[in-house]
């Protein structure tokens, strides 16, 4: 049994409620019909490139480089940055973002974002490109500031030295999620419209988008929009994750607190999905999508799910994990995934909609034990399911990360990017693998990041790896710059590029 | 060395300081590395300073941008005062100023003898100048911080249920600390007390974790709202962390990993001390050590 140890008593009861009203009658989207498909999928083999982000020349670090995210520049494919807890290995003011110039083949590091802590980096992270304009923005809370401090932030060049651009810097936010999209048509063709998910702790309604309409602008406006429209008991839980179809419909997915427990950590939450068919340009933005039930803004896809916030899942530490895709082909699809406690078990649920948000499915996957998911469709409506899962028990205990795809949510292939040891190494500050790991889609390829043990052992890979940093693949042992030191096996980010 | 040739910008200041042979100019050792006129690669010679990332770069070539203040010729042997640029199969660093190696500098050469201990010493050198007061002492104990009624007010008028969380609480704690000797800065009273955060999240797990018994020399810094430390240029403090405006805080914190230093034969906090009292004649009495150095 791997092992959960949340740090209260948990009912075995299932208390989750599923809205009727939300499921599909009549239209199962899943050929499994009711029951949640919990087998593992036929595996198919398509093209993987799996790398091991550290570069050779910082072979002798042994950080806990977690939490990663990437962004593909959607105008050159080659040119894709990614972000991750890693400090500047100068121990700088500027923490490094991952640059590779080769579609991921290769990667570098690049210090260029400000408020740094010289021993930790920056804080949450995540990055994206411009549709149009190669411009990089980047949401962060500074690594230097002792409260939960947002910077939003902006590189023309990702490659050059020069620091990135604040263009936002306000105080107890958590979990900036940055997601851009380009107006393609009409008056404001090729403005970039820059929206960061993030859950801001200065009030109750705490599940918030900071978007700019145009964020390419000398001096962008950023405006504060509140999303939540239900009473919390006091906040929302940190994911909220906004996903903007090429069409400039904008979705987005928080965990939406209905009660909480500051001392046990234990409460309950709604999985709500709001949307804005006018890209949140309008007076009312994200209350396209009412609940016909309390007739509130967003819709309750499951209600009274449970969590615990000082819950954890091996070394991981869990919460509520939720995600959102848009499909590229039908702004009406849209899948989600979030997690919810049931008794010990963390499980993981996939849903989709084929009616912009309206009703929902029965569930297509159903995982135990399996958090960080991160979600993608590609051009030709294909869905990347990426997740990292918790198996076996004991000493065989391992962190298996792995890619699921489907044309239809019914039909599965499965690729297991890594399987390793959830013993080695130990954690040396939370969150070990990361509270998100990253997937997106350009065109047809899926690229995706995630964070886990680096033990260089080939069959922890076994759809293969490229290591940049040095490896004695013989006896398993990672070597410093010298090539001849050992070096203790850490967390690192491994980038991934799969054909659809 | 590195001190003195630091850029006054606290935010550009040299980390990896060497002696280095300029080996092309224009040229860099990684085709990543965007080359102009200040672009050179350089045989690393001698380590002076550096984190340990980069302490074992001695005999290779790197890429240098230089500060651009001075031209270079090929062969010509520089120190070299550099913070990071691109990492790659190679390393590009940035030099924030270059000099000509000459014999003043063989004396300081001949005397480094371990980089990474260099570049601890200068971080303890650096937060004993940021440090709002330095005292020497004991930890008598560690409790729960009080919530201040002001605030507990607010919060219920605010937040019906309870308050903000996040995975990032610094989870409080206070340690309180017998003073022995004050180093610099203003400290009356016989304790200190010392806001630390508990958490192991990633914005706080590098901070020290205090514990009944530590003994040493603690770095502190006036504590603001929330425990975040007090910039000079903030003048206004939560309530309850800071008593009197302008006067003696309650509440001091000790962030960064280096702001505790155990006592130990080989401490450098002692000259690091004296140091600083030369610098900076304007010091608290001192009184006499309680307590013996372990």
């Amino acid at each position: 049994m791997p092992t959960r140890t949340p740090t209260r008593k948990k009912s075995r009861s299932r208390s989750r409620k599923t809205n009727p009203s939300r499921q599909t009658k009549g239209k199962s989207t899943t050929k499994r019909g009711n029951k949640a498909s919990s087998k593992t999928p036929p595996a198919k083999t398509p093209k993987v490139l799996l790398v091991n982000m550290i570069p050779r020349s910082l072979s002798g670090e042994a950080h806990q480089d977690s939490e990663p995210t990437i962004a593909v520049n959607p105008s050159n494919p080659m040119q894709i940055a990614g972000s991750a807890f890693t400090p500047d290995p100068a121990k700088g003011p500027l923490a490094p973002i991952y640059v590779s110039l080769d579609g991921g083949n290769t990667w570098t590091l690049n210090s260029i974002v400000p408020g740094a802590n010289r021993n930790t980096g920056t804080g949450d992270i995540t990055v994206q490109f411009s549709k149009t304009n190669n411009t990089l923005y980047a949401g962060i809370l500074r690594g230097d500031s002792r409260t939960t401090r947002l910077n939003i932030l902006r590189a023309k060049d990702f490659t050059v030295a020069q620091p990135m651009e604040i263009l936002v810097d306000r105080k107890n936010v958590d979990q900036p999620y940055v997601q851009v999209h380009t107006v393609t048509s009409g008056a404001n063709k090729g403005s970039d419209r820059v929206y960061v998910g993030n859950n801001d702790l200065s009030t109750v309604s705490s599940a918030t988008i900071d978007q700019s309409l145009d964020g390419a602008a000398k001096k962008p406006n950023f405006k504060t929009i509140r999303i939540e429209s239900r009473a919390t008991p006091g906040q929302d839980g940190p994911p909220v994750r906004p996903s903007i179809h090429p069409d400039g419909t904008a979705y987005a997915i928080y965990h939406s607190w209905r009660t909480f427990n500051d001392r046990t950590g234990a409460g309950t939450a709604d999985i709500v999905v709001v949307r804005d068919d006018k890209g949140g340009s309008g007076a009312k933005p994200f209350m396209d999508l009412v609940d016909p039930d309390d007739g509130q803004a967003g819709i309750r896809v499951v209600q009274s799910t449970k969590f615990n916030f000082n819950g954890f899942l091996g070394a991981q530490r869990t919460g509520g994990d939720v995600a959102l895709a848009a499909d590229p082909t039908n702004s009406d699809i849209v899948y989600i995934a979030y997690n919810d406690d049931q008794g010990q078990d963390y499980m993981l649920h996939l849903l989709r909609s084929e009616d912009r948000g309206r009703t929902w499915s029965k569930e297509l996957r159903t995982l135990r034990n399996a958090l960080n998911p991160a979600l993608a469709i590609n051009n030709t409506g294909k869905l990347g399911f990426l997740y990292q899962q918790l198996t076996g028990s004991g000493a065989g205990q391992r962190w298996e990360t792995k890619l699921e795809l489907s044309s239809d949510g019914s039909n599965w292939s499965a690729l297991t990017l890594a399987t390793v040891s959830s013993r080695t190494p130990t954690s040396t500050f939370d969150p070990y693998l990361g509270d998100y790991a990253h997937l997106m889609a350009v065109d047809k390829t899926f690229y995706g990041v995630f964070s886990t043990a680096n033990t260089p052992n080939k069959s922890n890979f076994p759809n293969g790896v490229v290591y940049q940093r040095n490896v004695n693949w013989t006896t398993g042992t990672l070597l410093d710059i010298d090539n001849l030191t050992p070096v203790h096996s850490s967390i690192d980010p491994f980038f991934f590029r799969v054909e659809g | 060395m590195a001190a003195s040739k630091r850029n006054s910008n606290p935010s550009a200041q040299a980390t990896f300081v060497f002696k280095g042979t300029v080996l092309a100019l224009k040229s860099a050792t990684m085709k990543q590395v965007p080359v102009d006129d200040r672009t050179v690669v350089a045989n690393v010679d001698q380590i002076v300073e550096a984190p340990p990332n980069l302490a074992k770069l001695t005999g290779q070539k790197i890429t240098v941008q230089l500060s651009g203040r001075k031209k270079v010729k090929r062969g010509e042997q520089m120190i070299f005062h550099a913070i990071s640029w691109i990492y790659g199969d190679s390393i590009a660093l940035r030099s924030l100023s270059e000099e000509a190696v000459k014999p003043a500098h063989m004396t300081m050469l001949a005397a480094v003898a371990d980089p990474v201990a260099k570049h601890h010493q200068r971080v303890k050198e650096d937060r004993f100048k940021q440090a709002d007061l330095v005292v020497s002492g004991k930890v008598v104990a560690v409790r729960l911080p009080e919530e201040p009624e002001s605030k507990v007010k607010t919060t219920l008028l605010a937040q019906p249920t309870s308050k903000p969380v996040s995975e990032h609480d610094p989870k409080w704690r206070e340690a309180v600390v017998e003073v022995d000797d004050v180093h610099k800065g203003v400290h009356q009273k016989k304790q200190v007390v010392v806001r630390f955060p508990a958490s192991k999240d990633v914005m706080w797990y590098h901070s020290p974790k205090f514990q009944t018994g530590q003994q040493g020399f603690f770095m502190l810094h006036k504590a603001q709202a929330g425990g975040e430390s007090k910039s000079k240029s903030t003048k206004k403090a939560a309530p309850g962390l800071i008593a009197q405006e302008g006067g003696e805080p309650d509440v001091y914190t000790a962030p960064d990993a280096a702001d505790f230093q155990p006592f130990s034969e080989d401490s450098e906090m002692p000259a690091i001390i004296e140091s600083g009292i030369k610098k900076k004649r304007k010091v608290a009495p001192r009184r006499k050590r309680r307590t013996t150095r372990r």
